[in-house]
């Protein structure tokens, strides 16, 4: 990939023009599937014989940890808490991502800065400066972004134990009633990652479908920009659901309970 | 920056200089006449917000900083502490000094190499003091009062991250020689008062006071029955 930055360059590292690897993320709302495909196009990628590694938000060595800590026992505020997320963001992108770009891995990210920017939009913080916060993330060689509607993410939250507090944004909305403020919520979220696609030249790939059909979409776009990695070399093209995908409960009900040890958090902090 | 908003009745001072140029010996002298003519009077150091303090330690202790995540783990602390300990106080209408400000992150980082334009944006969210003090010193007389005093220098005090030599004095006094360099460009580009720090203490004091004192007008004063306010304005000192 170019080594190109929207703003500025990582300060005190000196990168090549062109890194071996590549940079593909996945964006998308809450509840839109992203680590399902994630881990299919993964499966997908390493069975094709190239080496994938994967990552998400708030999962640096530096702070993430004391991401997760913040949100349960203290209050942190808006802005804080996008610098928060932005610390965490870059110790990923120069520990993990940088790293593994120029070991010639395909980085594979559930999520990048486009989440970061639109909840810190929501929020409240000024969108021009969110963006030039980021000014140093490397710019992707694909960015999927899984839109959906609201009227399809409603069924899906339902079926996945109903309204979370955190998603439903009620740390700042004031509303009485979790639909509305969901509603209200991912509305906006939505909003914000339309006002983002342009500006930053995301691939629109509609999620309301299938997982199948949604992630022959991404495998499409993902196979375009791999493609020259595995010189005269087919790229397998079978469908196959993730061997972990069991595990995906489990997953889903601990972060529901810490979402939820979020929201009583955060309704200490806004006064 | 941001300028005071009409409804901060509170005044804003701060301090900046390189280390050993005498900054916190002043600023201590202020807060304390401050105090003993009765206003109330918040005291906020730099990296000094519990919630943020955890993960700076670790990723001091550990190494694990980088220029930009060390610029950007200070620029958290200090949006918190601007949320918390600078705007209420001065909403409130009373005096806040902080023991260095967004210039220090100005100096330091782009010292480290960070982006001066990015750095800049990245603290637009402060709010504009009321005066700015910049604590001049050459860089010999700061060099001898910091290492003739405290022999151990801590990795990224004496800016060992950046390679610049392997002995911890050798590279304090080259990082501490750039940072000088950028204090002087950010005490013009941002019209900070400048004070002689080489001059002797008391008289560097009186200066500061017959600046501050303008200022002082409507200010909350303490209450009358003399409250210690210490335990709040201290803060986590």
């Amino acid at each position: 990939m170019n080594s190109e930055f929207y703003w500025v360059p990582i300060p005190g590292v000196q990168l090549e023009e062109q890194l071996p690897g590549k940079l593909v993320v996945l964006e998308g709302t809450d509840g839109v599937g992203r680590s399902t495909q994630t881990r299919m196009l993964r499966n997908w990628l390493e069975s094709s014989g190239l080496a994938v590694y994967d990552t998400g938000l708030t999962r640096s060595n530096l702070a993430g940890r004391h991401i997760q800590e913040a949100k349960q026992g203290h209050t942190l505020g808006r802005r804080t808490q996008s610098l928060f997320y932005a610390t965490d963001f870059a110790d990923r992108l120069e520990m993990e991502i940088v790293p593994a770009l120029r070991a010639g891995y395909v980085v594979l990210t559930d999520r990048y800065i486009y989440s970061l920017i639109a909840r810190a939009a929501v929020r409240g913080v000024e969108r021009s400066w969110v963006r030039r916060l980021y000014g140093f993330a490397l710019k992707p060689d694909l960015v999927l972004y899984m839109e959906v509607s609201l009227e399809k993410l409603l069924p899906r939250v339902l079926a996945s134990g109903g309204f979370d507090y955190w998603e439903s944004g009620m740390d700042f909305l004031h509303e009485d009633d979790m639909y509305e403020a969901f509603m209200k919520y991912q509305g906006e979220l939505l909003h914000e990652f339309g006002l983002m696609a342009e500006e930053y030249g995301f691939v629109t790939i509609n999620a309301d479908r299938p997982v199948k059909d949604v992630f022959t979409d991404l495998q499409a776009q993902v196979r375009a920009v791999v493609e020259s990695m595995v010189p005269g070399q087919e790229m397998a093209t079978e469908f196959a659901m993730p061997l972990t995908e069991i595990e995906e409960p489990v997953e889903e009900k601990r972060s529901m309970a810490e979402m939820l040890r979020e929201f009583f958090s955060s309704l200490m902090e806004d006064r | 920056m941001v300028p005071p908003k009409a409804d901060y009745p509170g005044k804003l001072f701060v301090v900046e200089g390189i280390d050993g140029s005498g900054k916190s010996t002043q600023i201590s002298l202020l807060y304390k006449w401050l105090l003993t003519q009765g206003f109330s009077t918040f005291y906020s150091e730099w990296n000094s917000s519990p919630l943020v303090k955890r993960t700076t330690r670790r990723g001091k202790n550990r190494r694990l900083l980088t220029p930009l995540t060390f610029s950007l783990i200070h620029a958290t602390d200090f949006a918190d502490r601007t949320e918390r300990n600078i705007i209420p106080p001065l909403r409130a209408g009373a005096a806040v000094l902080a023991d260095r400000y967004v210039y220090t992150a100005f100096a330091r980082d782009v010292s480290r190499g960070c982006d001066p334009a990015w750095t800049r944006e990245l603290y637009s969210f402060a709010v504009k003091p009321t005066v700015g003090f910049y604590f001049r010193v050459p860089l010999e007389v700061a060099l001898e009062r910091i290492l003739s005093g405290r022999p151990e220098l801590k990795y990224y005090e004496a800016g060992m991250d950046l390679g610049l030599s392997d002995d911890p004095e050798k590279s304090f006094a080259l990082f501490q020689a750039r940072i000088l360099e950028q204090y002087d460009q950010v005490a013009e580009e941002f019209g900070l008062t400048i004070i002689d720090g080489t001059k002797p203490i008391a008289e560097q004091q009186r200066r500061m006071r017959e600046i501050v004192k303008p200022h002082l007008q409507g200010l909350l004063r303490r209450p009358e029955d003399g409250g210690m306010m210490f335990s709040v304005a201290g803060g986590e000192r």
